[in-house]
């Protein structure tokens, strides 16, 4: 915490949003009157913090129950694919069956290799199968069907390999991880009574899951790169280096940023669909769940966006406080448009005319600015509002600073 | 069935030069370009006549219009030229030109209007067709345009079917007043100050996209089919920072600013009416002004000023045919190699 507030300095809006969230923290909820759910909201902690945190918000426990199950199924297939200590002929059925699994009552797994971070979720994983024969049988169908198709694309990556030569094979890999995630969540939600259109929109839904992952794909350039997976489209990199490795080399610096802007316009080419889809959300929480994620991607990209530390450092996040500033900004379809225009207008004041993105990343900016005031004519109002509280703040720190110094002064002539 | 006679007024200027290429490449038409100024070289072929004429002389206007069936009536005078010359040209010229179609039987008249007839200094944002024609103007040019253009919507008719074009931010090869513009802002050194945040989005049109839907409008402008009788806005459909502009066409120079001041929005406005208020008493001395910094000015660039295209899109078939990117190569090559060639001829 103290970290977080130091960090946030220089913009107090967010140490406010920091100390509110601190003081407002609730407890986990209790499950102690329910074993198994007890049991399944510990394996949701344990596998993922922030995703624990959005969806223990949701309204019902339908949908909470049915959102958790869907996450763990699919983070037990993932800590199977995952594992490169289990032989490939081995991994391959359990890949492709895993969506007949989780039908199996008492299954569990014991074959991960000890180091592997989530290995107890599989050990206990009869206690998921439990209760996800417990759900209604339209979650389970959907929640299998996106485990067979996602399932199927991790077996014929594990055996083919993930080559990424084309832009179309950078969406379909992301597809496969993330998209398919966005396309079960909307058939859950229409399952539960929100807009049925979304899960006709499969467009947007599959947006949804490629924004979040193509931000985090860009994000962990080095990362990925020190454990040998490349997930850069050659399409793009091949443009500016020989190898993708060539881009951390210093002498390349300015081809490096150009790969760099080049990625970030590609992600950027989905902001529209992802605002078309939050603006089909009626049920706030499920609103809060789905925007909390895209609006921490919209916050990211433009932090990455011709930022060259991507190809120093590993684990580049933006500050905890804007984290929590921005959770707290996240209301409505007209707050979240007007975050969008913040940050891309932050994107496009960033940009370097040079760059041969240059353009094509301010027509990106400018058509959603258009879209949102067209759209979501209530952004305008909204970031109004944001804009003067991140000025109210700064003037607010210009003042307490001019308080400090005065104090200093004071103190310093009434001890002289 | 005779060959289609098409005369385009202000043949001879920016985007007239671009409308008769349009033309020579997209239809058959035999064009005919009247022009208050015709080069010497200008030698007519098979397809062009070239006739040197004022749009304020109405005996010649109809002289030059007789045997033609198509009128694009583009001539306008450029920006910088005085009030009363805007009134003459544009609204005096114009009536000039829908008197010579119905005396001389030209059945299609388009129009060259511009998307500053909605300037009244306030944002435009999605502006479309429905929105209203502002009673007070900007500045003159806009008003004429707008007089003029009610001129020659009214005047359609089932004998003389008219319709109106409004393009916003023209620019490309030959350009005479946006680019040129921009280009002597950077040799003075003066392109390190921006206006504003830059969020204010600007609408910018790619010559060849103007002249196409010029060629667009001609082939529809056809009984029943909408077209008549309305005005529509034409751009390159992608709205971009105002300030993107400039740097861009000056990135294609491989020129960047080394660091940027930035005014403040509120503070231009101020010094705009400290500047306005310095030109009255130079006027009250009896000094020449010339329009410089002004607030109008301020809100314009700082201001959202883009349009909804779809009307276009949608009756007249319009696509941009070069993107905005591929317009700025294009039109910074043009003068890239302008600049060369005077420098060779300096040397």
């Amino acid at each position: 915490m103290a970290s977080a507030l130091l960090a946030s300095f220089f913009h107090p809006s967010e140490v406010v949003a920091l100390v509110q969230y601190k003081l407002s923290a609730k407890a986990n909820p209790n499950y102690s009157n329910n074993k198994l759910r007890e049991r399944l909201y510990f394996f949701l902690n344990l596998t993922s913090r922030s995703f624990a945190a959005v969806i223990q918000d949701l309204d019902t426990d339908e949908l909470k129950d049915a959102i958790c199950l869907f996450y763990l199924i699919l983070r037990g297939l993932d800590t199977i694919e995952d594992d490169m200590t289990i032989a490939l002929d081995v991994k391959i059925p359990y890949l492709k069956t895993f969506h007949e699994i989780i039908y199996q009552k008492g299954w569990n797994f014991t074959g991960n290799g000890p180091n592997e971070k989530d290995r107890q979720l599989l050990v206990e994983f009869d206690v998921v199968i439990e209760a996800f024969l417990q759900l209604k049988p339209v979650y389970q169908s959907i929640i299998a069907d996106i485990t067979k198709r996602m399932g199927h694309g991790m077996a014929h990556y594990a055996t083919a390999g993930i080559r990424v030569e084309t832009i179309a094979d950078y969406d379909e890999y992301c597809h496969y991880v993330a998209g398919l995630v966005g396309l079960g969540l909307s058939d859950i939600f229409a399952a539960c009574g929100e807009s049925p259109m979304l899960s006709k929109r499969k467009d947007l839904s599959n947006s949804m899951g490629l924004f979040l992952q193509k931000t985090n794909i860009i994000r962990d350039y080095l990362e990925d790169l020190h454990d040998k997976r490349r997930f850069w489209p050659k399409e793009i990199w091949g443009k500016y280096a020989d190898n993708i490795e060539d881009l951390t080399k210093p002498e390349n610096k300015e081809k490096s940023l150009e790969c760099l802007s080049h990625m970030v316009k590609n992600a950027m080419e989905h902001i529209k669909d992802v605002l078309d889809y939050l603006s089909l959300l009626q049920n706030r929480s499920i609103f809060r769940f789905c925007a909390i994620p895209q609006v921490m991607a919209i916050a990211t990209l433009s932090m990455l966006h011709t930022n060259y530390q991507i190809y120093l450092r590993e684990n580049i996040k933006i500050r905890k406080g804007e984290t929590v500033w921005l959770m707290k900004q996240t209301d409505n379809i007209n707050a979240v448009a007007a975050i969008f225009r913040l940050y891309t207008r932050q994107i496009n004041v960033k940009s370097n005319p040079l760059d041969p993105h240059f353009v094509d990343i301010g027509i990106i900016c400018g058509a959603t600015e258009q879209t949102c005031v067209s759209k979501y004519p209530g952004s305008t109002a909204e970031l109004k509002r944001l804009q003067a509280g991140v000025l109210a703040g700064t003037s607010g720190n210009i003042l307490a600073a001019a308080a400090v110094v005065a104090g200093a002064v004071a103190l310093r002539n009434s001890f002289a | 069935m005779p060959q289609t006679k098409c005369l385009v007024t202000g043949g001879n200027g920016f985007l007239g030069r671009w409308i008769v290429q349009e033309l020579i490449k997209r239809t058959d038409y035999a064009i005919t370009i009247l022009d208050i100024f015709i080069p010497a070289n200008a030698t007519a072929t098979d397809r062009i006549t070239y006739i040197a004429g004022d749009i304020t002389d109405a005996a010649a206007v109809h002289a030059a219009f007789k045997g033609h069936h198509i009128c694009m009536h583009v001539a306008s005078p450029p920006a910088h030229f005085p009030a009363e010359t805007f009134k003459k040209i544009n609204i005096e010229g114009t009536q000039n030109v829908i008197d010579a179609c119905r005396a001389e039987k030209v059945g299609r008249l388009i129009y060259t209007s511009s998307a500053s007839v909605l300037s009244d200094g306030s944002p435009l944002e999605n502006a479309d067709e429905t929105h209203p024609i502002p009673k007070t103007f900007i500045e003159t040019y806009s008003e004429t345009k707008a007089i003029a253009e009610d001129m020659v919507l009214k005047a359609n008719s089932p004998t003389l079917l008219t319709c109106s074009l409004r393009p916003s931010g023209i620019f490309g090869p030959g350009d005479t007043q946006g680019t040129p513009g921009f280009m002597d802002v950077m040799k003075k050194g003066q392109h390190v100050l921006q206006i504003g945040d830059n969020s204010g989005l600007f609408d910018w049109t790619y010559v060849e996209n103007v002249a196409y839907s010029h060629i667009l409008a001609a082939q529809k402008l056809v009984p029943g089919a909408g077209v008549d009788g309305q005005a529509f806005f034409i751009t390159n459909g992608t709205p971009t920072p105002f300030w993107n502009h400039p740097r861009a066409l000056m990135a294609e120079k491989k020129v960047v600013a080394p660091y940027m001041i930035i005014i403040n929005f509120h503070i231009a406005i101020i010094i705009g009416f400290l500047s306005e208020m310095f030109g009255v008493l130079k006027k009250m001395m009896g000094k020449d002004v010339k329009e410089g910094f002004t607030r109008v000015r301020v809100r314009y660039i700082a201001y959202n000023r883009y349009f909804n295209i779809s009307k276009a899109q949608k009756i007249l078939g319009y696509e941009p045919v070069v993107g905005y990117k591929e317009g700025i190569k294009r039109t910074m090559a043009y003068f890239i190699e302008q600049e060369e060639l005077q420098a060779k001829k300096a040397k």
